[in-house]
């Protein structure tokens, strides 16, 4: 019997996909946000409420990823974005792959910014690059403030934390300050938005540093 | 459960490597998995048995090594194996930590046998 030593990366494969993605998105000048949660925190309705906020000023197309049905890129249709909707058929998270296909369907000569709605899900998603410029991961006050600590892996590849549902801090026991320190712990350099996709509060700072992100790609 | 995903690429590298050795035979894929990947041992060797029976690889076993967390802190300087990740050191409580170990995720070696292949048992994979 031989030992024969292979020492190559499991996912190397979707990592040379992933990188021929970014340099695509990088000569069409597009930024890539992958926006991964666990389901419910609300990604939808804040991509709702943004694309509301900065469809005047920044072109841009969202791929939504989901285990079964289109209902959410109905909803983002309904605001005459362009949207792909990528159904796994089971499968817990995207890949670069679905994205690279993805794109056939969207109008990449026109668009400064897409949003990848990941399949709701904290796990699996921060495994697999998709070429994305960051990651971001959203958090809602309805969940645990200990989930930086349960799910490491998300909120190191992540370099922006949006806390989402801020209205509802009064009546959970959602502690803030804990939260914080929980990140700090994981990921040290995480930037991070408060807000509520719901009221708008909060949103403009968010807004403001889309802005700016798309900015400095243009020049 | 990423881990069909995973078994997959780790199909596809056996595959990919084993070209170099017509008519010879994998006995054993090894793979290094660190903790931190979320990735859980049992459920990958499932999805990976349910993707290789009936296939080449069908009697070829497959050997997580399911690597520990290992940090330094670069405060006191220790370096300490953890169990559970509290992202700070165990003696001084400093965070600035770097991670040493258990972030790996890649295949390690095979073992190819020559000759015959044989059914897949348990102790398939131990030395």
């Amino acid at each position: 019997m031989d030992i024969v030593t292979v020492e190559r990366k499991i996912l190397e494969k979707n990592e040379d996909i992933a990188r021929s993605n970014r340099a695509f998105f990088k000569e069409k000048k597009i930024i890539v946000l992958d926006l991964i949660s666990s389901p419910g925190s609300g990604k939808t309705a804040l991509l709702e409420k943004t694309l509301g906020l900065i469809r005047d000023d920044i072109r841009t197309a969202v791929i939504e990823g989901d285990v079964q049905t289109d209902r959410d890129a109905q909803r983002i249709a309904k605001l005459n974005i362009p949207v792909v909707q990528i159904v796994t058929n089971g499968g817990c998270h995207l890949d670069a792959t679905l994205i690279k296909n993805a794109l056939d369907n969207l109008p990449v000569d026109s668009l400064d910014l897409i949003f990848i709605e990941n399949v709701g899900n904290l796990v699996c998603p921060a495994e697999f690059d998709l070429g994305e410029n960051q990651k971001i991961v959203i958090m809602s006050a309805t969940e645990g403030d200990d989930k930086p600590l349960k799910y490491p892996l998300a909120f190191q590849v992540a370099s922006t934390c949006v806390l989402n549902k801020i209205d509802l801090l009064p009546y959970v026991d959602f502690d803030v300050a804990a939260f914080r320190s929980n990140l700090k712990k994981v990921n040290p350099k995480l930037q991070t938005f408060d807000l509520s996709a719901k009221t708008g509060e909060g949103m403009e700072g968010w807004v403001e540093w889309l802005k700016d992100f798309q900015n400095q790609i243009d020049q | 459960m990423h881990e069909m995903s995973i078994a997959q690429h780790i199909v596809r590298i056996a595959e990919e490597e084993m070209q170099k050795y017509p008519g010879d035979f994998c006995s054993a894929i090894h793979v290094k998995i660190g903790v931190l990947r979320g990735i859980i041992p049992d459920t990958l060797n499932f999805a990976y048995e349910a993707i290789t029976d009936s296939t080449e690889f069908g009697a070829t076993a497959l050997v997580i090594e399911h690597v520990p967390i290992l940090i330094r802190c670069n405060d006191c300087r220790k370096t300490i194996p953890i169990n559970t990740i509290d992202f700070c050191c165990p003696f001084c409580r400093s965070t600035a930590i770097s991670i040493l170990q258990g972030n790996e995720l890649h295949v390690d070696h095979l073992e190819v046998n020559h000759g015959h292949r044989h059914r897949r048992t348990k102790d398939s994979g131990k030395e």
